[in-house]
């Protein structure tokens, strides 16, 4: 009897303490994410201001709220609709999405699956390419493009994306391949299939998770990007969002950031959207997918 | 069989896809077909300036209709980006506005091409002032064509002044009138919330230094490109404002980071603020607020202002331009042509072209009007004597040094005076380019 009494006691006891403690995480974890999102809240409560208000204010709550800065960006920027703008980024998103997700798991196939002569070379070198800052080939791409006439269009901004030029997508789908057992292929060997039956029936299905988080950071790459197309674009019809919002603030004229914060707002829309679609792909394990094929 | 087939139709659709961003890509290109002339305009500034130079170019569309204009814009830094790739693949537009800080750049580089061959004939130049063509020409080559003028002035918000219950300055005033007028002002300031300043510490302001050594009879610059002022210059210059600075007079650097990319006037918590003229209009907008004034600088130690007027912008030509005469020919009419001008306003600064700004119909009590009242004032009142300083190569340079970098740090206090003037001497050897 007492000792129950005692061990009830006890038991309450590690309860509290452990449901204390979850509080004390709970707590901090919804204070560290508070901090987080702030500058986001921000950002979308603001684009409902007044564009004079918007600056040197802190407070998330808009006295005034307007829907102007979304009128004026439906307006577009000279003549151009902001759905061109909205579009360009869209295709570009699209097709790096689909160019790296073809090109770099056919690439990492042949790295992981192939015993072709050179493949230590090869790799070595496809990895040093990830060592070498964008900046350093900038200008001798840029010459090689504009010698091609590929400037002013997208060619520049997707074609390295369907050869396979990003390393770290090669890299990221090669580690992964390791993982999947060779038993697989060996079996598909076994019942007539050869290396584009391996790659396209077995290896893509089961790489399902690794795609999705490659498709991931490509189209939010792709999206966020503003140097390229800086360099590559130059009508304004073929510049993507990020070219498109600094048109607002212009430091030598008239700036804006009512209608930036709009701009900025409506871009973001897809790229969470984007995300909260693929990241459910990316917490699927490895090993049940595996066993599911 | 069927696995072929798939991997195949996966091969096909990328390179479907790839000949299809192809074929986008080769269209825009610009050729002439039959006897049509496609030209390439580019500009810097935010949407209203390309909706006003939008419908400019459909005019003239209109009356050449042999002549297609096409059109390109950016951020002002963008703009300058876009155009180094440009010039690097000698593609630069055929019509590119340009700015002083950087013509001497690319005609030093050999990318622009001498317009004085057009003068008098496509290109009517004769309605701008000498003094100010002058400053688009580089060893007799008439290289930039201005569109208007900007000068300086002290911006003050006289709703702000009256509520503080000080008086703005009388249009004769000293720069020691106006530290005067700075300390009264932040003393009537000290108990508003936000606190009120007089104004942002002008020593940090590069262009308020050379108007400042123009008054002292010094020009900044020598042809070949070398400074002319010395270090005691500037170590005056900059203990100018010591006892404002040290009393807390002026508007500290801490609340302006906070403010940024606003300034401590734009954000109704300064009073006066010394800029170019043009400006006017991007702070009305910031403020809220039209009823912005305009008054000179303050007199030099003689007594004058010794005030200078500068192309707020010039247009200038790509040296690859194939249709160099089509180019002339829309230049002149973005500069003269009076319909155009009408649609253009003081966007580009204060019309250049005489006829243009007598023909300019400006609404009463505007800000448009405020600006060119102000520019046309300080001309009849003789304040406006000089020319504007030399850009030599490496200028840009030079002043983002002296404002974004040592002005930061001497205004956070980290370097002193000394320090300044030495650091500035000593990157002025790396950044301009003498002969």
């Amino acid at each position: 009897m007492k000792g129950t009494v005692a061990s009830e006691g006890l038991g309450r006891r590690v309860r509290r303490r452990r449901s204390g403690r979850t509080v004390l995480f709970h707590v901090s974890v919804v204070a560290l994410c508070v901090v987080m999102l702030y500058p986001g809240a921000w950002l979308l409560l603001s684009s409902f201001r007044p564009t004079n208000q918007i600056l040197g204010e802190t407070g998330l709550i808009p006295d005034h709220t307007t829907l102007d800065n979304f009128r004026t960006v439906f307006e577009g920027i000279g003549g151009i609709s902001f759905w061109t703008f909205f579009m360009n980024s869209v295709y570009l998103g699209v097709g790096s999405v689909i160019g790296i997700c073809l090109s770099c798991s056919v690439t990492a196939y042949g790295f992981s699956r192939i015993a072709f002569p050179g493949r230590q070379v090869f790799f070595a070198i496809m990895i040093g390419t990830l060592l070498l800052p964008f900046h350093v080939v900038i200008i001798p791409q840029f010459i090689m493009f504009n010698e091609m006439g590929w400037t002013d269009s997208f060619v520049p901004l997707l074609i390295g994306k369907f050869l396979a030029a990003d390393a770290f997508f090669v890299f990221l789908m090669v580690q992964f391949m390791r993982t999947v057992p060779k038993e697989l292929d060996e079996s598909a060997r076994l019942d007539g299939a050869g290396h584009p039956r391996i790659y396209w029936s077995i290896m893509l299905p089961l790489m399902r998770p690794v795609l999705a988080t490659a498709s991931i950071f490509a189209f939010i790459w792709s999206w966020n990007d503003f140097l390229a197309p800086l360099i590559y674009l130059r009508s304004p019809e073929n510049y993507p969002l990020p070219l498109m919002l600094r048109q607002y603030a212009d430091q030598t004229s008239t700036s804006d950031y009512g209608a930036q914060m709009a701009a900025a707002t409506l871009a973001l829309v897809p790229v969470i959207l984007f995300f909260v679609l693929f990241q459910r792909y990316i917490v699927e394990g490895v090993s049940t997918q595996g066993l599911r094929g | 069989m069927s696995l072929g087939r798939t991997a195949l139709s996966g091969l096909a659709l990328a390179l479907a896809g790839s000949l299809a961003l192809t074929a986008c890509g080769s269209d825009g290109g610009g050729g002439d077909d039959g006897g049509q002339v496609t030209l390439r305009f580019t500009w810097w500034g935010a949407d209203e300036r390309s909706q006003r130079y939008e419908e400019a170019i459909a005019l003239f569309e209109e009356a050449n209709p042999d002549i297609e204009v096409q059109t390109g814009f950016a951020e002002f830094q963008d703009y300058w980006t876009q155009r180094s790739t440009d010039a690097t693949s000698g593609e630069l537009p055929d019509v590119l506005q340009m700015d002083l800080s950087r013509l001497l750049e690319y005609t030093n580089a050999g990318l622009l091409y001498d317009m004085t061959e057009f003068e008098g004939n496509q290109l009517d130049t004769s309605q701008i002032d000498e003094e100010l063509l002058a400053s688009g020409q580089v060893d007799e080559q008439l290289l930039g064509i201005p569109t208007g003028t900007n000068t300086w002035a002290l911006h003050y918000n006289p709703d702000l002044l009256a509520e503080l219950g000080v008086e703005p300055p009388e249009w004769d005033y000293t720069w020691e009138d106006y530290h005067a007028f700075v300390a009264e002002v932040s003393e009537a300031g000290a108990d508003l919330d936000p606190r009120v300043h007089g104004a942002t510490d002008y020593t940090v302001t590069w262009w308020v230094f050379l108007q400042w050594l123009v008054q002292q009879g010094t020009e900044p610059f020598a042809e070949n490109g070398e400074m002319n002022f010395t270090e005691d210059d500037l170590r005056t210059f900059l203990s100018s404002t010591d006892a404002l600075r040290d009393a807390g007079h002026t508007f500290p650097i801490e609340r302006l980071d906070q403010l940024t990319p606003l300034g401590g006037f734009n954000s109704g918590e300064a009073a006066v603020e010394f800029h170019w003229d043009n400006f006017i209009h991007s702070y009305a907008n910031d403020l809220g607020n039209e009823n912005i004034q305009l008054m000179p600088m303050p007199s030099g130690p003689d007594g004058e202002k010794h005030m200078f007027y500068k192309p707020s912008m010039q247009l200038s030509m790509g040296a690859n331009t194939a249709h160099p005469e089509e180019a002339a020919a829309l230049i002149d009419f973005l500069i003269n042509d009076p319909e155009a001008g009408q649609i253009i306003g003081t966007d580009l600064g204060v019309p250049a072209s005489q006829g243009r700004l007598d023909a300019l119909d400006v609404e009463d009590g505007s800000l448009e009007q405020r600006a060119i009242e102000y520019e046309q004032r300080v001309a009849d009142e003789g304040y406006v004597t000089e020319t504007v300083p030399r850009h030599p190569e490496g200028f840009g340079a030079l002043e983002t040094e002296y404002v974004e970098v040592l002005g930061n740090e001497f205004s956070y206090g980290q370097i002193d005076a000394d320090d300044f003037v030495d650091r500035l001497f000593t990157e002025a050897e790396n950044l301009l380019v003498t002969e």
